[in-house]
């Protein structure tokens, strides 16, 4: 697995809890199933590209640490 | 044709489709209100319409999210049911529900007959609370409230509540929700640990002269070749020094 699909991956499953944060303090109505689902997919396209995008910097900056010293 | 003439011509295109529009929607606009004016009882008794009440407030005033009644750990709710037994929908009016709704299913359901009394019912009471409920789930929530005949739906509004959690965070869900929420900012933090460096390219030295067909390397029956020696060969003994 990649830096970029780990953090994709960590993204989407933040995108979700996000949002049924929100409607857990009060900040989102998740009544009807399908506002709910729209919802929860926005979230989870949008905080998993941020994720990918921050794996994928974040992966560069590890490779481009000087290695080491045995 | 004129520029006057066509500003003329839009001038009464957009009228015309004003028009239109406020006999089409205008009808509609003006029974909206009507019809979401549950609860609003008039002298008149053929326009009285069902009235559910929480807690002694009418829950038209709860019909959006934002205005949503908060609902504090472990209270007790009162909610009355009433409607016009004369109204033909509410004939046969032998059930009143309250369920609670969450990403479309119901959460939780509670019913009651109606009040019994001499003619025809006329009005259900409830003394609501949350239960078990409250201590997984806590924020804004749809209830619908509805009036059944015979198991059919005769009539229901909705509205919403705020269930609030002690401290404002101890419910189950909640928790829950944000220990998985910092397990995965700490994994989107070391995400970068993942990377792969990219495969160096291999060059491969140019096919020699008079051999048509190249082998893999370490192909079976592949004659093996010693490694090129990067060292210069040694001195004949007894030369330089």
């Amino acid at each position: 697995m990649s830096a970029t699909s780990s953090g994709a991956a960590a993204g989407v499953v933040l995108g979700l809890v996000g949002v049924l944060l929100a409607q857990q303090f009060g900040y989102l109505d998740l009544t009807g199933l399908t506002s709910a689902v729209v919802d929860l997919a926005i979230g989870a396209v949008v905080v998993g590209i941020v994720g990918a995008v921050v794996g994928w910097a974040l992966g560069k900056r590890y490779l481009a640490r000087p290695p080491r010293d045995a | 044709m004129t520029l006057r003439d066509r500003g003329w011509r839009t001038l009464l295109a957009v009228a015309t489709a004003a028009l239109v529009l406020g006999v089409v929607f205008g009808p509609l606009a003006s029974a909206a209100p009507a019809g979401s004016g549950l609860g609003v009882s008039t002298a008149d008794a053929a326009v009285t319409v069902p009235t559910v009440t929480w807690n002694g407030v009418n829950i038209s005033d709860y019909s959006t999210a934002s205005s949503a009644v908060s609902v504090a750990f472990n209270q007790a709710i009162n909610v009355r049911f009433a409607w016009d037994p004369a109204d033909p929908a509410m004939q046969g009016v032998n059930d009143a529900r309250l369920a609670m709704v969450y990403l479309g299913f119901a959460l939780s359901t509670r019913d009651v007959s109606p009040t019994p009394g001499p003619g025809a019912p006329s009005s259900a009471t409830m003394n609501w609370s949350v239960g078990a409920i409250q201590y997984l789930v806590e924020g804004v929530f749809g209830v619908t409230a509805s009036l059944l005949a015979n198991g059919s739906t005769v009539w229901s509004q909705s509205f919403y509540v705020r269930l609030v959690a002690p401290f404002s965070i101890l419910a189950a869900l909640p928790l829950i929700l944000l220990v998985l929420g910092a397990y995965e900012l700490y994994a989107l933090a070391r995400s970068g640990r993942h990377a792969v460096p990219a495969k160096p390219v291999v060059r491969t030295p140019p096919p020699e002269a008079g051999s048509a067909t190249r082998s893999p390397p370490g192909a079976a029956g592949a004659p093996t070749e010693p490694p090129p020696a990067d060292e210069p060969p040694p001195e004949a003994p007894g030369g330089a020094g």
